[in-house]
């Protein structure tokens, strides 16, 4: 069962044309009704075609406002029980209810930069366009990953 | 939502140099490598390649990669070889196997790894006394990085742990810098690769369309990267 989307929590993303949920959807299933002429809520997201969602989390975890939820199938969460993520800037949790009222949560780090702070090329070299043939990333040798292995563990070698 | 309007769908052609099919990992990574080198061939001939990526979804959750991983497949680290790695393979794929290239990726994978290490992927790390913490305690407890000397998490002998659900998220922003967004086209189906009229052994280019808009979208390419996930048969192969 799919995602839907509590209309009291959501904002429409503050009346931008394009909602978070829908630029990160992969299969393209959340839309913003903009009259509310489909939904009855003006302004709202909603998941336009449930059958086809396959519960990949994207947009439970993309909306700022915690908005949307997953009714699961019951072989995996039976009615009463839920698997709710909070996805904040360095860390992500997980509510899970089961449904004899128990809850647990757990805590992941999932980022040790903050977001938007990669510097792709900052500090790396410049290659010159007559290396572009030779092996090897443009890196080069500065980010300490190359491994030349050892002749010797070449027994296949003829 | 439009109604069942259709009408004729807008072309849109374009001229590229490169083009990248797809947004998971692969082209990601190729992104990240090509950019720089553009950069080269502008400083030194004063030529703007034109670059594109395509995908069919957002870059943020695109690929196999899309909701994280619990742990890196491959990291040789100081201690193992290549070699060994490359049989590894090829005792796993029963033998079919380019072992050259799968030596050359055993040679260069680490540095990888490094890169998204420094981007801001949290990495597991064993300490000096071999206690094991997770991505954020080892940076809290000031265990250096992999490419410093750190010792990764290992689950068996080529694996890492990583607390990875940003995974993609934080490679898919460093392409996204490299590229730069005016380089990146997202919501674009592409269903066809295109041979060179005049030698058919090569191709020219790539046809897809919009998931959103009534438009096709026609690219010519000099070099075309597919690397969409075996996604809709554009490789001639399905992958489950």
């Amino acid at each position: 069962m799919p995602t839907f989307v509590r209309t009291e929590k959501c904002d429409g993303c503050k009346g931008q044309d394009k909602t978070a949920c829908m630029y990160i959807c992969p299969h393209d299933l959340m839309m913003l009704d903009k009259d509310g002429s489909q939904t009855g809520h003006a302004m709202k997201a909603w998941n336009q075609e449930p059958e086809q969602c396959w519960e990949c989390y994207s947009c439970v975890k993309i909306c700022p406002q915690g908005a949307i939820e997953v009714r699961h199938y019951a072989d995996i969460v039976p009615l009463g029980g839920s698997v709710q993520p909070m996805r904040g800037s360095d860390s992500i949790m997980w509510t899970i209810k089961f449904r004899n009222g128990k809850v647990k949560r757990f805590k992941f780090p999932i980022r040790t930069t903050s977001e938007g702070s990669i510097d792709p090329f900052g500090g790396k070299p410049m290659p010159k366009m007559a290396d572009l043939g030779a092996p090897g990333m443009f890196t080069g040798t500065m980010m300490g990953g190359y491994r030349a292995g050892n002749p010797v563990e070449l027994i296949r070698r003829k | 939502m439009a109604e069942g309007t259709f009408g004729n769908p807008a072309i849109v052609q374009e001229e590229l140099d490169i083009l990248l099919i797809g947004g998971g990992m692969a082209c990601c990574g190729a992104a990240y490598e090509v950019m720089r080198w553009a950069e080269a061939v502008k400083a030194e001939t004063g030529t703007e390649l034109k670059i594109k990526l395509v995908d069919k979804a957002a870059m943020d959750r695109s690929g196999a990669v899309a909701q994280g991983l619990s742990a890196i497949n491959t990291y040789i680290g100081p201690d193992l070889d290549p070699a060994d790695y490359t049989r590894m393979v090829s005792n796993d794929l029963m033998g079919i196997t380019r072992d050259d290239l799968a030596y050359d990726l055993g040679r260069n994978v680490d540095d990888s790894v490094h890169l998204f290490e420094e981007w801001g992927l949290p990495i597991w790390k064993t300490d000096a006394q071999g206690v094991r913490h997770d991505g954020a305690e080892a940076q809290k407890e000031g265990i250096p990085a992999l490419k410093d000397g750190g010792k990764p998490v290992r689950s068996g002998k080529w694996q890492i742990m990583i607390n990875g659900e940003s995974y993609k998220w934080i490679v898919a922003e460093a392409a996204k810098k490299a590229l730069g967004l005016a380089r990146i086209e997202e919501r674009i189906f592409i269903v066809k690769l295109v041979n060179d009229k005049n030698d058919p052994s090569r191709i020219a280019g790539a046809v897809g369309f919009s998931v959103r808009d009534n438009t096709i979208h026609i690219y010519k390419a000099k070099a075309v990267l597919l690397a969409a996930g075996g996604a809709r048969l554009v490789s001639g192969v399905e992958r489950r």
